[in-house]
């Protein structure tokens, strides 16, 4: 048995050898930490040159509706000087387009971004697309010939910041089997306000779990509005805000009355339940729906929302007798704009015009209402509602003309008007405050940041 | 001192070069990722920018964003909103995770089981649990409110649905996400605690509630106010469960100063606003930890 001299001895003597290694291997130990790092710069390195070596424009295009993908094919092959990338990214509500600006302000690589549902709006307001008129007039397109109305979705303050790309039309869509079940007639664009009430009153039966609610309107913003704004308009003729106006105070107040006469599900409960139009109305749970062409995209996909019965859709009802027009259908627009700081605007525009007007039969193919009219025909309305049971005579009003209203203000601080009626109504509905206290609220707020920008901040 | 001298050795140097060298990396992680950002941060708050125009775009503007602050009515709700939080989230979840540490640290009935649920909320992600108790808390036919009104409470509150309790809705999501994480420390804190002083006590006949008042406080004094502090901390971080569950709304009623910086950098593209209120963030929690480190000196052995 060693004692403890000896111990100390000989591991001093190890000590003092031992210290020539273990300097050695202290230097070889950090300098393979290092190394470790190298294969992460190394990296980084070879695709920040990839697109370099290639002869190829790279587009980025993003998109969360489902895309036929033939069209960029097409593209590509048609323009072997560009190449267009397609980025898929979840469709969950407000925040796509948040994670889009994100790419873009850090400088990402995007080249082609949808923008949609009026929030396109306060993009162009900060400086987050690029205008578009050189190009416009450039190639000499006939603006108003092609897209009509819904240009102001794609405009601000004169300048033009999106090519027009996918429409929402919003009426009322109809379970036909439930309204022969009760011998209500289908209904067309005369129908008024109360004669709606009174069908969805009719179609509401049954109790907890089986319960069938007449109709349907979401929480989306502004979604209460369109039968108001048939009668007057979202700006007054001094240009400020008309929100506090009667047309849309009755109808604000109506929309509340579907929510306490038990003829719809809840705006609290919406909420509460993270409830959709798709899979309420598609699920039976409701005989009607307001809710836009993009419906047709859930029609079709019987995997997700299995259906049998038939469908058909109205226009929106007029607001009283004294609305002439029976066909109003409520429009939105969805662009496709180019980022401020791409650096391949030129190709990114090639790309935009070909995806608009080119691809105009293949946006209907997917489900969604292509903006580009000169391509309107019955062979179009056919690619769009194939495989979804619709019928063409019931769909033909979407594309035929129609008396618009807009499903959101876009005009002068369409940012804060928009912005002040989503943070607003919820408090009418969830009874907080009365709908004049919330219009009035919204008109406030608009109107100090219309006054603002037309002083010129 | 003089051995420090002594054994200044080459070896000794060696070894201190490469313990710097172990450390570089993750430093310079810190710095690329932490604090250049935050420094970046700080400046931004004096700027207005345009990002989408490049780094020139950069233009100074002094404390014009600060003065704005003061006529921004989302900004007002937003503190005060900040401050109702942490003076009722902290004392909360600090004394039910004191209680529960004191409860589970001597000998209970599946004292392991407990401690896991206890703990598993806190390793869940916070999206599916704020989903979760989006159903729970669900105004009409929620199973809280169903129990709240079986008990006999006539008006069970709205919830996230009502400007007045969409507050009280996301501090018990917050609570019951962060108790189990307090307890533990308190648990591992409550461990060392010497038993002689308890025997001692147990045999002088000191009840529970004395023992309690008298002895485990003061011992874990310290570990209160540490807890305290990082529960601070936490409650001025609050951003996933108001975006999820109410967007900070309704009005303005679950706004707080995160969701603020969000919404100015990101829904309103004002880089130089958000920087701004991140540095008012920055400021009052600088305060506030100042205050509660200044309380432990005084209040600890």
């Amino acid at each position: 048995m060693m004692d403890a001299g000896h111990v100390a001895r000989s591991s001093k003597s190890l000590l003092h050898e031992g210290e020539g290694v273990k300097m050695k291997k202290t230097m070889l130990f950090s300098l393979a930490f290092l190394m470790a790092f190298f294969p992460v710069f190394a990296n980084g390195q070879k695709e920040a040159s990839a697109p370099k070596t290639e002869t190829k424009t790279v587009i980025h295009f993003y998109d969360w509706a489902p895309t036929d993908l033939s069209i960029i094919e097409d593209f590509n092959k048609e323009n072997p000087d560009i190449e267009v990338q397609f980025h898929s990214i979840p469709d969950n509500g407000g925040e796509k387009l948040v994670q889009l600006d994100i790419l873009a302000m850090g400088g990402g690589d995007i080249d082609v971004m949808p923008g949609s549902d009026g929030e396109q709006m306060v993009r162009m307001k900060n400086g987050i697309y690029a205008p578009l008129d050189a190009f416009i007039e450039r190639d000499g397109i006939d603006m108003e010939a092609s897209f009509g109305d819904i240009l102001s979705y794609a405009r601000y303050n004169g300048v033009t910041y999106g090519y027009p790309f996918r429409s929402t039309v919003e009426g009322i869509w109809y379970n036909k089997d439930m309204f022969d079940a009760a011998g209500i007639p289908y209904p067309d664009g005369t129908w008024t306000w109360d004669e709606y009430k009174e069908i969805a009153r009719k179609l509401t039966h049954g109790e907890g779990a089986n319960k069938v609610f007449g109709t349907y309107t979401h929480t989306f913003n502004g979604q209460w509005a369109p039968v108001g704004n048939e009668k007057e308009s979202w700006y007054g003729e001094d240009g400020l805000s008309n929100i506090n106006s009667e047309a849309f105070s009755i109808q604000l107040e109506r929309r509340k009355e579907l929510d306490t006469l038990g003829y719809q599900l809840s705006f609290s409960q919406i909420q509460a339940t993270k409830a959709t139009q798709a899979a309420y109305f598609l699920g039976g749970k409701c005989a009607m729906v307001q809710a836009g062409s993009w419906l047709v995209q859930n029609i079709k996909d019987q995997e997700n929302y299995p259906h049998s019965f038939r469908i058909g859709v109205a226009p929106l009802p007029r607001f009283d007798e004294t609305v002439e027009d029976s066909n109003y259908f409520s429009v939105a627009a969805s662009i496709l704009a180019i980022p401020a700081n791409s650096e391949h605007k030129e190709e990114a525009w090639r790309f935009i015009r070909y995806m608009v007007e080119q691809g105009a039969s293949r946006i209907a193919g997917s489900g969604n209402y292509p903006c580009y009219r000169p391509a309107y025909n019955d062979e179009l309305i056919a690619t769009f509602i194939e495989g979804s049971g619709l019928e063409l005579e019931d769909i033909r009003p979407l594309f035929g003309t129609m008396s618009s209203v807009s499903q959101k203000p876009t005009g002068a601080a369409a940012a804060e008007y928009q912005q002040s009626m989503q943070e607003q109504t919820p408090l009418f509905f969830n009874g907080e405050k009365s709908s004049q206290d919330v219009l009035k609220q919204i008109q406030k707020i608009t109107d100090t940041a219309i006054k603002k920008e037309q002083s010129g901040k | 001192m003089n051995t420090r001298k002594l054994n200044f050795t080459r070896r000794q140097r060696n070894e201190e070069i490469a313990g710097y060298l172990f450390v570089i990396p993750n430093l310079l992680g810190i710095l690329a990722f932490v604090a250049l950002p935050i420094l970046l941060s700080l400046i931004l708050g004096f700027t207005k920018w345009n990002p989408m125009q490049g780094l020139g775009a950069v233009k100074f503007v002094g404390l014009e964003q600060f003065l704005t602050m003061f006529s921004d009515e989302r900004l007002g709700a937003a503190l005060k909103n900040n401050f109702i939080y942490t003076f009722t989230y902290v004392p909360i979840s600090v004394a039910l995770a004191l209680l529960a540490a004191i409860a589970l640290n001597k000998h209970v009935f599946c004292k392991v089981p407990l401690r896991l649920m206890f703990f598993m909320p806190y390793i869940s992600a916070m999206v599916s649990v704020a989903y979760v108790w989006l159903i729970l808390l669900n105004p009409e036919g929620g199973p809280v409110n169903n129990i709240l009104m079986a008990i006999g409470v006539k008006n069970p509150p709205g919830w996230f649905t009502r400007s007045n309790s969409s507050l009280a809705g996301i501090i018990v999501v917050s609570v019951w996400h962060d108790v189990g994480y307090y307890m533990i420390i308190f648990l591992s804190a409550l461990q060392t605690l010497p038993r002689q002083v308890y025997e001692s006590a147990t045999v002088d006949g000191a009840g529970p509630l004395r023992t309690f008042f008298s002895i485990t406080l003061p011992l874990m004094a310290s570990n209160i106010l540490f807890v305290a502090i990082l529960a601070t901390m936490n409650s001025f971080k609050v951003f996933d469960q108001i975006n999820i569950l109410t967007e900070g709304g309704p009005g303005y009623s679950t706004n707080v100063l995160v969701y603020c910086i969000y919404h100015y950098a990101f829904k309103e593209h004002n880089i130089g606003y958000a920087s701004a209120v991140a540095v008012l963030l920055f400021i009052i929690i600088l305060m506030i930890s100042g205050i509660e480190t200044k309380l432990k000196d005084r209040f600890t052995y």
